[in-house]
């Protein structure tokens, strides 16, 4: 026995028949129980799982659809007044109802597609104008957020990345125009920018019809909004940058490179996403608001805003002209908020409480 | 503290200052004048007026005459409302866009504040159901729908309250049309804020000592739960200062708003830089206060 011993020496003394094959039940334990995930597929699962975001989400891309595809094949177009259809009669047509004009094509046994909402006080069809407006709406809100995240990601990387005394400069400047009154200098540049496009040498050309209100709200937004965001992206890639993770990475040889693609781009796009959802509907209130005061998108081409400011003569007699943009501006704004909620739950819920 | 206080008050008088230099120049990039908008006068009337008004020397010169009344407290006279100071005229608007904005921002903050904490504290009941289906409604409709829509329903459709703002009680539609947004904003603000106090430490720790409920909320809860919808008061006076513009226009009351958009649509330019300052100083001076204040209430949070 002791002879035995000191031949394996450096063995490990293991004894095979001391172990015993483990059982089927036990290797299953073993098993993985699902997929490993990712970062987006866990959100993703998370984010169907939420009921309210989904039927908001399926809401939106209905509108969408409404707005952008509509148009193409709508016997109607916004612009077409009664005075060019030649019939006095098509002014303040009630939901359904026919001009003179209309009546007389329908008794020789012709087909007239209907006014679902009637006209307005051009004798435009209303659900025309609608339509219309909630695209010009819907753009106002996707542009605004693409200008804000440009300037704010590129703005707020840099801050966060230099530090030092570039960082506190680049944030005393966010300071200052973060409490700058916003709506304030929006009337104010609408209305410069409006004299300035329709009598200057930019008149008739593409940008005159785009419209000095929703040019100046680009602007403002590309001036005044993005500071939020240049925060919020200064915030993560500052914390990100001290996170054990990266130290890990770091530790394990990776390079600066492999750091931002791996670990500083996935942990703050998705509050970056976040936040520029959320910017969608703020600025389609803005947008709303300007028109409603008569600065924002010029005539004839309506925005929800424009059309409620419109029908405001019209109250007592047909409330529903006001009715129908007030309730799409309602549509649209409230299941962007709940879907950008429900994005924010479900990719980033540290961020909950954060995002005021 | 106070390091802080004289930080941010420099930085205050820098935006300003700002504010100041960029209106000044906007509103002179834009081509039409004060004396050609109601009718053409003749070019030595015209001349005349603008020399009168100093509008003839050039534009530096003009900034910085302006700016040296400015640091002086004079504001001028308005251009379009003849022989008027501007200061007269704002104080005309306060009269009322205070009166209105003093009770709406009351309004929300009372309001919110109260079935904010209610909710939570009857979480998942379904009175927090229905305040949060109404709050969720509630901030997505903008002011000047909730103003019209209260108009036709109060006005025409059931013809219980005054529609302009200068009959007896005709205050009562322009406010709850204004303070909507911010009372919803509030609850939202305080429910989840005092959710997450509700569930500290420190709370259980009180039941334990024996604490009764009402003193748990009233002594421990809502003093810390403050603290979110303190920071929101800065926005919320600069959304009821702007929100107010049109809610004025659509109950026909003579407010700031009216002046602002008055002096814009007239090219007035004095009483459009006077009413730009008066609503940029107020509005810079609440953010101030309430990042104060929200360090008198929450001792932990830590001033930059």
């Amino acid at each position: 026995m002791a002879d035995e011993r000191k031949k394996k020496h450096f063995t490990m003394h293991v004894d095979l028949s001391m172990f015993e094959p483990a059982t089927d039940d036990e290797k299953r334990q073993q098993d993985i129980m699902r997929p490993s995930t990712s970062f987006f597929k866990d959100g993703m699962r998370k984010l169907k799982k939420d009921k309210i975001a989904m039927i908001c989400l399926v809401i939106i891309a209905l509108i969408a659809i409404i707005a952008f595809v509509v148009p193409s094949f709508y016997p109607y177009d916004y612009e077409t007044t009664s005075a060019s259809r030649n019939s006095i009669s098509s002014k303040f047509l009630q939901p359904f109802e026919y001009s003179e004009k209309e009546q007389a094509v329908i008794a020789e046994g012709g087909s007239v597609f209907p006014h679902i909402l009637g006209t307005d006080d051009l004798g435009r069809d209303y659900a025309a104008r609608v339509i219309y407006g909630t695209r010009i709406s819907l753009l106002v809100g996707i542009i605004a957020a693409v200008i804000v995240v440009i300037i704010g990601v590129i703005y707020g990387s840099i801050s966060g990345f230099l530090g030092g005394k570039v960082d506190l400069v680049m944030m005393r400047i966010v300071d200052i125009i973060y409490s700058m009154p916003d709506l304030l200098i929006i009337i104010l540049l609408s209305v410069a920018m409006k004299d300035i496009i329709t009598n200057g040498p930019l008149a008739n050309t593409a940008v005159a019809t785009l419209g000095a209100g929703l040019l100046s709200i680009f602007i403002v937004f590309g001036m005044l909004y993005w500071v939020s965001m240049a925060r919020l992206v200064r915030g993560q890639v500052l914390s990100i940058k001290q996170q054990e993770f990266v130290l890990a990475a770091r530790s394990t040889g990776a390079k600066t490179g492999h750091i931002i693609r791996k670990h500083m781009i996935p942990n703050s796009i998705s509050v970056i996403f976040i936040s520029a959802a959320l910017q969608v509907p703020s600025a389609i209130f803005t947008e709303s608001y300007l028109s409603f005061l008569g600065l924002g998108v010029s005539i004839p081409v309506p925005s929800l805003g424009s059309l409620a400011a419109g029908a405001r003569g019209q109250l007592t007699v047909r409330p529903y002209l006001l009715i129908i943009p007030a309730i799409a501006i309602f549509l649209i704004i409230l299941s962007l908020n709940l879907f950008g909620n429900g994005l924010r739950d479900a990719f980033d819920p540290k961020l909950k409480e954060a995002a005021k | 503290m106070l390091g802080y206080i004289v930080k941010r008050l420099i930085l205050s008088v820098v935006t300003i200052f700002i504010i100041i230099t960029v209106t000044f120049f906007m509103m002179h990039a834009v081509p039409s004048s004060p004396f050609n908008k109601p009718k053409a006068i003749t070019p030595a009337v015209f001349a005349a007026l603008e020399a009168k008004y100093g509008l003839d020397k050039p534009l530096g010169e003009q900034y910085l005459v302006y700016l040296g009344n400015v640091l002086q407290l004079d504001f001028g006279t308005s251009i379009y409302f003849r022989g008027r100071s501007v200061i007269s005229l704002i104080f005309d608007g306060l009269k009322v866009s205070g009166v209105l904005g003093l009770w709406a921002a009351g309004f929300a903050l009372v309001v919110g504040m109260v079935l904010g904490s209610v909710a939570a504290l009857k979480r998942d009941s379904w009175l927090d159901r229905v305040i949060l289906v109404i709050t969720t409604a509630a901030t997505s409709l903008p002011s000047f729908v909730v103003a019209v829509l209260l108009l036709w329903t109060f006005g025409v459709w059931w013809p219980i309250l005054p529609t302009r703002g200068d009959q007896p009680g005709g205050y009562i539609l322009p406010i709850i049309a204004l303070a909507l947004y911010p009372t919803a904003y509030v609850t939202r603000l305080m429910r989840s804020s005092m959710l997450d106090v509700l569930g500290q430490d420190y709370i259980r720790t009180a039941y334990a000592k024996g604490v009764k409920r009402p003193g748990v909320v009233f002594k421990h809860a809502l003093k810390n739960a403050l603290t979110p919808v303190i920071s929101y008061a800065g926005p919320m006076i600069a959304y009821i200062v702007t929100g107010s513009f049109v809610v004025e226009m659509i109950f026909s009351m003579g407010g700031l708003g009216k002046y602002f958009v008055a002096s814009i649509q007239n090219s007035d330019y004095t009483l459009i830089m006077g009413t730009t300052i008066f609503l940029s100083i107020i509005m810079i001076a609440m953010n101030l206060i309430c990042d104060i204040l929200y360090t008198v209430v929450d001792k932990r949070v830590e001033l930059a």
